[in-house]
């Protein structure tokens, strides 16, 4: 992994989650889980190893895949004209077997320093991310489009320093948040819009300095907020993963309340 | 035009004719594609479609047009100072943590049983759909128009049971089809047009099995496949797929 995306990780983390974490690599697992990840699939011809999306019919026709060159290669063999004015959807699929090797993967544009990525237009400074598109220091994620600084996330349209949100745009400055529209500095929330300096809200919209949908002094939010964050670090420094997710907010909460019931 | 409308013109433009309204296609087009999960609202009990497939069993959830009388609900205000750690907030919070589904926002309209939709018309059982009109059975697509059984689309244009379509338009059952118009159970081309059953091309056109043909023979060649794909579609719903020719299975 390049020095440079390295640097956007720690900046990223200090700037989130008021500090840095270690070194990505050790957060992987835990930034790729919540994302429509990739597999790793050997070309069918060389055996190479490359990264796939893992889409259904990608996946479906995996023992089908190669690199781009090898399949630049196969593209010079053809039937010849008599077999391709006899071919039907019943016969295609046996008459044309040898044709049908194919590669997945894309790359239009102008990209520098990508590891591990597929099916990407001008990013740079990417890693482990599928389907990306302009795109600037992201890494274990999938469909950022337009985006910087943003790991593990799952469609991330125009945002900035996020961490692990997901079917969002016009983010800055967000964790663990899920369908959010021009929010920033938000944390574990669900379906807002124009919020900022948020925590556990769902389903509302311009609301600041909330938590749980209700607005509190700037200066009591920042106190809380100032707290969980450096919960939140210290977890993920220690176990390199965070069993909370926006995900699970809901089951994790009644866990917590059944044990508090069963201790009583 | 509605989205039955809107998938006849499609077949018409695709297909070269009708085949039939749409939600008689249903098993067919969503066979590849993500769809959306079905869970019931904790306020009407009415059905509603979520995007997220693994959301736990008991999370609970509201259609996103049941926000207003979400927020009229009681909402916990904490005590800033008996605030402790995480789970002291959660456990104050529990009961107003309630997810959406039906998420539409934006400029959209006619949007029914999907979830995660933003600024699109006309769409049908499909997630994560943005800035596209007439779409149906589909996921992951943006600037779409005219989109059938489709995955990971940027900008396809009447295109049917197909997956990963980067600025192509008029296409039937193709694999990674970037720039290219008229392709039919093709895979990996890049501004092709007119190719049946071609695969790792570049810059080229009528082709049938990487083999070059005139315009006119290939012009009857392919009217001759699509009558026996539109046959098949009347009488059985379904046709071999893209992924079965791949995989040189047919059903």
């Amino acid at each position: 992994m390049n020095k440079e995306l390295e640097e956007a990780w720690r900046q990223t983390c200090t700037i989130v989650l008021g500090g840095p974490l270690g070194p990505m690599g050790h957060y992987e697992g835990w930034l790729l889980s919540s994302t429509r990840a990739f597999v790793m699939q050997k070309s069918a011809i060389s055996q190479r190893v490359f990264p796939l999306g893992a889409f259904k019919r990608f996946l479906l026709t995996r023992e089908k895949v190669v690199d781009f060159d090898e399949a630049m290669k196969e593209g010079e063999k053809k039937l010849a004209p008599d077999e391709a004015r006899a071919l039907t959807l019943e016969n295609a699929g046996k008459k044309l077997a040898a044709l049908t090797h194919y590669s997945p993967e894309v790359m239009v544009g102008h990209n520098v320093e990508l590891e591990q990525c597929t099916m990407v237009a001008s990013s740079s400074h990417c890693y482990k991310t599928v389907y990306l598109a302009e795109n600037k220091f992201c890494a274990c994620s999938t469909w950022p489009r337009e985006s910087e600084y943003a790991f593990g996330c799952d469609i991330a349209f125009s945002s900035q320093f996020c961490i692990k949100c997901y079917n969002s745009s016009c983010l800055k400055r967000c964790f663990e948040v899920s369908n959010g529209v021009n929010c920033s500095d938000c944390y574990f929330s669900h379906n807002i819009e124009n919020c900022a300096e948020c925590m556990f809200c769902f389903n509302t919209k311009a609301k600041r300095y909330a938590i749980g949908n209700v607005e509190y002094p700037k200066e009591e939010y920042l106190r809380v907020k100032k707290l969980l964050l450096a919960e939140i670090s210290a977890r993920l420094e220690k176990d390199k993963t965070l069993a909370l997710s926006i995900y699970n907010l809901g089951r994790l909460s009644s866990a917590k309340a059944k044990e508090t019931h069963e201790k009583l | 035009m509605d989205i039955n409308d809107a998938w006849i013109g499609a077949c018409r433009v695709v297909l070269g004719g009708e085949v039939g309204g749409l939600e008689q296609f249903a098993p067919y087009l969503t066979k590849y594609i993500e769809s959306p999960v079905e869970r019931v609202s904790a306020l009407s009990g009415h059905a509603l479609s979520v995007s997220f497939p693994s959301y736990p069993a008991e999370a609970s959830f509201i259609s996103n047009d049941e926000m207003a009388r979400y927020n009229q609900m009681k909402k916990a205000r904490l005590d800033i100072n008996q605030v402790k750690d995480i789970d002291s907030v959660l456990e104050a919070l529990r009961e107003q943590i309630i997810y959406s589904g039906n998420i539409v926002i934006g400029n959209s309209r006619e949007v029914s049983e999907s979830d995660s939709i933003a600024n699109s018309q006309f769409v049908h059982r499909s997630v994560r759909i943005y800035d596209s009109k007439y779409v149906a059975y589909s996921s992951d697509v943006r600037y779409g128009d005219h989109v059938f059984g489709c995955d990971k689309g940027p900008a396809p244009k009447f295109m049917i049971s197909s997956t990963h379509t980067h600025k192509s338009v008029r296409g039937f059952e193709n694999i990674k089809i970037i720039m290219a118009s008229d392709a039919y159970y093709c895979a990996n081309l890049e501004e092709c047009q007119n190719c049946l059953f071609t695969f790792n091309q570049k810059s080229r056109r009528h082709l049938i099995s990487n083999c070059q043909f005139a315009p006119d023979e290939y012009a009857k060649l392919k009217a001759k496949l699509l009558e026996d794909v539109r046959s098949r579609l009347e009488q059985k719903k379904s046709v071999p797929s893209i992924v079965d020719i791949l995989r040189g299975s047919h059903e």
